[in-house]
């Protein structure tokens, strides 16, 4: 690969790899999947070097497509994101918890709306759905995350 | 949903590991990401230069043919469409058995019969991104639709396929959607679709040879469904525009398809929601929607509205029932060409994993029972009726 398309790599990893990292951590509830997931999608990016046009989107959508292998593969689901020497909210604890409540797919589509801040259409085409799918998934997800968060809160 | 949000960005207190020595030292594992150019595209782009080629060799010699190099006409004027009979349903369909190297189960591009017979594979294995609408020609005999990036249209019995649209960075992000959602204008000419430039998504249209691609609107932050309308002066877009970066719920936007004014916007009705997709009836008095209830309990479904053009008399024409266990979902309404009828698709849940699986279904334009039309082995959505001349 040229030494430019590593380069852009590494700004999108120091603008974003952090935030990419929160968000698989939220959709897997597990730091190693997390660190592999990103890892593995940034890696990936760096063998293919000059082929990745849009770099950012490419390796949001492969670290959550990593992750969803691992997850599958794994079938676990940790959910515990407090970890020893990091210091984490009970509310964030709560949210994680009830995300696993989520289909896999609902809880990629509430996460990269409503934390990535991504619209729906690109939701759609980072996940392999539909807008109006997408929509729909985002409407159910609310309702449910609203139902469990109140219960915890309660 | 602010609290939502704002409690989702509480995980940005959470520290990150710094992964950069890990990632530049690290053996990938293997091809899990998205594919970039599979064999197909090769496929593709070989069988669209030699029906570009052809297609120019017949137009060199046939007289009367529009030479490709020629301006294509922007549609003018209000178009009077021709009473249509009802054709086929493209639709498309996803095998959850059949996983793509993304991970995603592949998607093909089928037609049907509307009583369910004669379905049969148009395109296949375009992995996970064909996921979209498609789009027939007002005579029925091509079909637009987006894979990959950009837009392509090939014939109705799926040969032929041509690349119409060009999806490169700056103006196209492929990776992140790239061009989405065509529609045919009712002359023929034109195709409109939504084009993602990496931070908004805008309107633009191109002619059905692939010339003068250009913006027509760029207020837009977010497009999720494009319309011609049936007599070509307008364009519907259902989406959110606006200045800033945040995006606000969906509305439907008449944008002026000569100008690219956005001149009427429908917010939706009082105590829905859309969900995203729209079809205009064959005389342009009626739009048919999916949406949702906010505020409405989790097992409401989401269902199939139709309401006048100009967002009156809004009623629900289908929901899918639920029992309580399970959700369904009634999404992705497309009007008949004769006016009589609306496919739709019917997410049933319980069937798939994943919790999003469903087929085809058509219900009579002012209700009654809906029929099945496929059964899938995954998810059938997306359908799209193919407008024959009437009579």
């Amino acid at each position: 690969m040229t030494e430019d398309a590593r380069t852009e790599l590494e700004r999108v990893y120091r603008e974003s790899g952090e935030r990419l990292w929160r968000a698989v951590l939220l959709f897997s509830g597990d730091r190693e999947t997390a660190s592999d997931a990103v890892a593995e999608a940034f890696a990936q990016a760096l063998r293919r070097g000059d082929e990745i046009r849009s770099p950012e989107r490419w390796v949001w959508r492969t670290a959550f497509l990593v992750a969803r292998g691992m997850l599958k593969e794994r079938r676990r689901m940790v959910g515990e994101v407090p970890d020893r020497g990091y210091e984490v909210t009970p509310r964030v604890t709560e949210l994680v918890d009830a995300l696993r409540a989520l289909s896999p797919t609902q809880r990629a589509a509430v996460i990269l709306h409503y934390y990535a801040d991504r619209p729906v259409g690109e939701v759609a085409a980072l996940i392999g759905s539909t807008p109006s799918a997408v929509s729909v998934h985002l409407y159910r997800a609310r309702r449910r995350l609203r139902v469990l968060l109140e219960e915890r809160d309660d | 949903m602010t609290d939502l949000r704002s409690r989702f960005h509480e995980a940005d207190r959470i520290p990150a590991p710094d992964l950069w020595q890990d990632i530049v030292t690290r053996e990938p594992l293997g091809p899990v990401g998205p594919p970039l150019w599979p064999r197909v595209a090769v496929a593709v782009a070989a069988l669209a230069v030699a029906a570009l080629g052809f297609a120019l060799l017949v137009r060199a010699f046939l007289p009367g043919t529009r030479q490709s190099d020629q301006p294509t006409p922007t549609p003018t004027g209000a178009f009077r469409p021709e009473p249509k009979a009802n054709g086929l349903i493209a639709f498309v369909r996803t095998d959850p058995e059949s996983v793509s190297e993304g991970e995603f189960p592949l998607t093909d591009l089928y037609s049907v019969e509307p009583d369910g017979t004669g379905a049969r594979r148009l395109v296949g294995e375009q992995g996970f991104l064909f996921r979209s609408t498609v789009a027939w020609s007002l005579d029925g005999s091509r079909i637009a639709f987006r894979w990959q990036g950009p837009i392509r249209i090939m014939n109705a019995d799926g040969s032929g396929i041509e690349q119409l649209t060009t999806c490169r960075l700056p103006d196209c992000d492929a990776d992140a959607g790239g061009d989405s959602h065509p529609s045919w204008s009712p002359d023929g000419t034109h195709v409109a679709f939504s084009r993602f430039n990496g931070t908004h998504e805008e309107l633009w249209v191109v002619g059905v040879d692939g010339s003068e691609p250009r913006p027509l609107n760029q207020e837009f932050r977010a497009i999720v469904h494009v319309a011609w309308s049936p007599d070509g002066t307008a364009i519907a877009v259902v989406g959110f525009a606006g200045p800033g970066t945040e995006i606000g719920p969906d509305r439907i936007y008449l944008v002026d398809a000569e100008t690219g004014q956005i001149v009427r916007t429908l917010g939706a009705p009082s105590g829905l929601v859309f969900a995203g997709t729209m079809s205009w009836s064959p005389d342009a008095q009626f739009l048919a929607f999916d949406a949702y209830r906010e505020g409405g309990t989790l097992d409401e479904v989401a269902g199939i509205y139709v309401m006048r053009a100009d967002g009156t008399d809004v009623r629900l024409l289908t929901a899918c029932p639920t029992d309580g266990s399970h959700l369904c979902t009634d999404m992705h309404p497309a009007w008949s060409p004769d006016g009589t009828q609306i496919a739709f698709t019917r997410a049933l849940p319980e069937r798939g994993s994943d919790g999003f699986m469903g087929d085809i279904f058509v219900i009579d334009a002012d209700g009654g029972e809906p029929r099945r039309v496929t059964s899938g082995p995954g998810l059938d959505c997306c359908p799209a009726w193919q407008p024959l001349p009437a009579g």
